[in-house]
């Protein structure tokens, strides 16, 4: 197989993967986008990071 | 096996001029209607990030910036050149983004715990990233420009970014203390000038004891791409109000795979959070670290056309193989241990002031030590 053939199959699963997910998740509220950017907007909490941590287990 | 190009191809292979043209004019074509697509779907703010995420890619992958063969050209060549233009782009990156920060409180750093787990994670990922030949942006940049081995690598770092997140209050269960902000403790001016002679001692250090500076990158090509990172990476804190990561995006597409498989997350100590419940239910597309993840793949796809080094060869043995996919699994699971890989934690962690960007560096340096040997091991090429 091509080398190429192998990134073709990876975009066209990337690209289903994305279309699946659009189809399962809940309807996007066009109404409720945020502004274009966050620099002098109000602070939105929960995007997630990966320095985010839950709660210690007891 | 090599993770560094050996020959190239396109996706058409165009070999022509006329065909090569007619390659990068569809591909144009296919990231202006993803980005028009992305902005239609959900919004501006996500398209910027789409953009942004373009530029994240396609400066890595033009001038090969990798955070895991700079660090790996000192431990075994001790040529400084990649560390130093990391040192460049975060600093660099630190100098707008603290002071951004901290007069606007919209904005968020990326200060995360000291814990035991981040000690232990960041020294498994930067052992395994030194294996898998790519942190997590490196892992990213080289699976967008269709090296085979970084595609083995990614479904690993998927799964185990998931999982890595799933466990992770057991793991913060056997210690740790509350973020550390530099700026909050410090200060502004203070944190700025500590961090930025930690950097000039470190750059000083390493260019007294270089013994040379040609192993993997010739000319100002890198300083350029370090400087482009650090301008990418203000626009993304400006735009997401957070700093730049890699990780959460890819556990969170496991999470939506697991989610998607009929598992319940809701109990999940990270995963059922409501936050988190909310991403797993919305789009990825809403994500703002899912979106600059996805813009890389293709930012890097578009630089690596351009210099001909897309799709590049991989030889590599069934061992070698089992070794990327076990990798994979590795680095997604100590980077959520570590609250970030290279990106999160390294780049934005310390960028942004936070102590355990710095922790996580010095632990997953001692890590890639030890990883530059296992990679020898292994057979893997140098």
């Amino acid at each position: 197989m091509r080398r190429s053939t192998w990134s073709w199959i990876f975009l066209a699963l990337l690209a289903a993967f994305v279309a699946a997910d659009w189809l399962r998740a809940r309807p996007h509220e066009r109404f409720a986008e945020p502004p274009p950017w966050a620099l002098g907007q109000e602070r939105i909490e929960g995007a997630g990071h990966c320095s985010g941590a839950p709660a210690p287990s007891k | 096996m090599s993770a560094t190009p050996v020959s190239s191809a396109s996706l058409a292979a165009p070999h022509s001029p006329a065909r090569r043209r007619g390659a990068t004019l569809a591909l144009y074509a296919f990231a202006c209607a993803a980005w028009l697509g992305v902005t239609w779907s959900v919004g501006l703010r996500q398209g910027f990030l789409f953009l942004i995420g373009i530029g994240f890619g396609a400066a890595l992958a033009a001038v090969a910036f990798g955070f895991t063969t700079g660090w790996r050209a000192w431990i075994r060549d001790r040529d400084p050149t990649g560390l130093l233009a990391q040192f460049l782009a975060i600093g660099l990156a630190m100098l707008v983004s603290i002071p951004l920060i901290a007069a606007h409180p919209e904005l968020s750093g990326a200060a995360a715990p000291l814990s035991v787990s981040l000690v232990i994670g960041a020294f498994v990922f930067g052992a395994v990233m030194q294996i898998a030949d790519g942190c997590g942006s490196g892992t990213l940049y080289k699976a967008g420009l269709g090296n085979l081995f970084s595609l083995a690598v990614l479904p690993g770092f998927i799964g185990g970014s998931f999982f890595g997140a799933a466990h992770l209050d057991k793991w913060l269960a056997l210690g740790s203390l509350p973020p550390v902000s530099l700026p909050d403790t410090l200060g502004v001016g203070v944190t700025l000038a500590l961090q930025s002679a930690a950097f000039a001692l470190l750059a000083f250090a390493l260019w007294r004891l270089r013994r040379r500076t040609d192993t993997r990158w010739k000319g100002r090509a890198v300083y350029v791409g370090a400087v482009l990172l650090a301008v990418f990476a203000v626009l993304n804190l400006v735009v997401a109000g957070q700093p730049w990561g890699v990780v959460y995006g890819l556990g969170l597409w496991g999470a939506k795979i697991a989610t998607a498989l009929g598992a319940d997350l809701s109990a999940n100590a990270f995963w059922g959070r409501e936050a988190q419940q909310a991403h797993i239910h919305a789009s990825l597309l809403t994500d703002v670290t899912s979106i600059t993840n996805l813009g890389l793949l293709l930012g890097a796809y578009l630089a690596a056309h351009h210099r001909g080094t897309a799709n590049p060869e991989v030889k590599a043995t069934g061992r070698q193989w089992l070794a990327a996919l076990i990798a994979g699994l590795l680095l997604g699971y100590s980077s959520r241990l570590a609250f970030g890989c290279n990106v999160g934690a390294y780049f934005s962690g310390i960028s942004t002031g936070s102590l355990h960007g710095w922790i996580w560096f010095v632990a997953a340096f001692a890590g890639s030590v030890l990883g530059v040997g296992l990679r020898a091991r292994l057979g893997l090429k140098a």
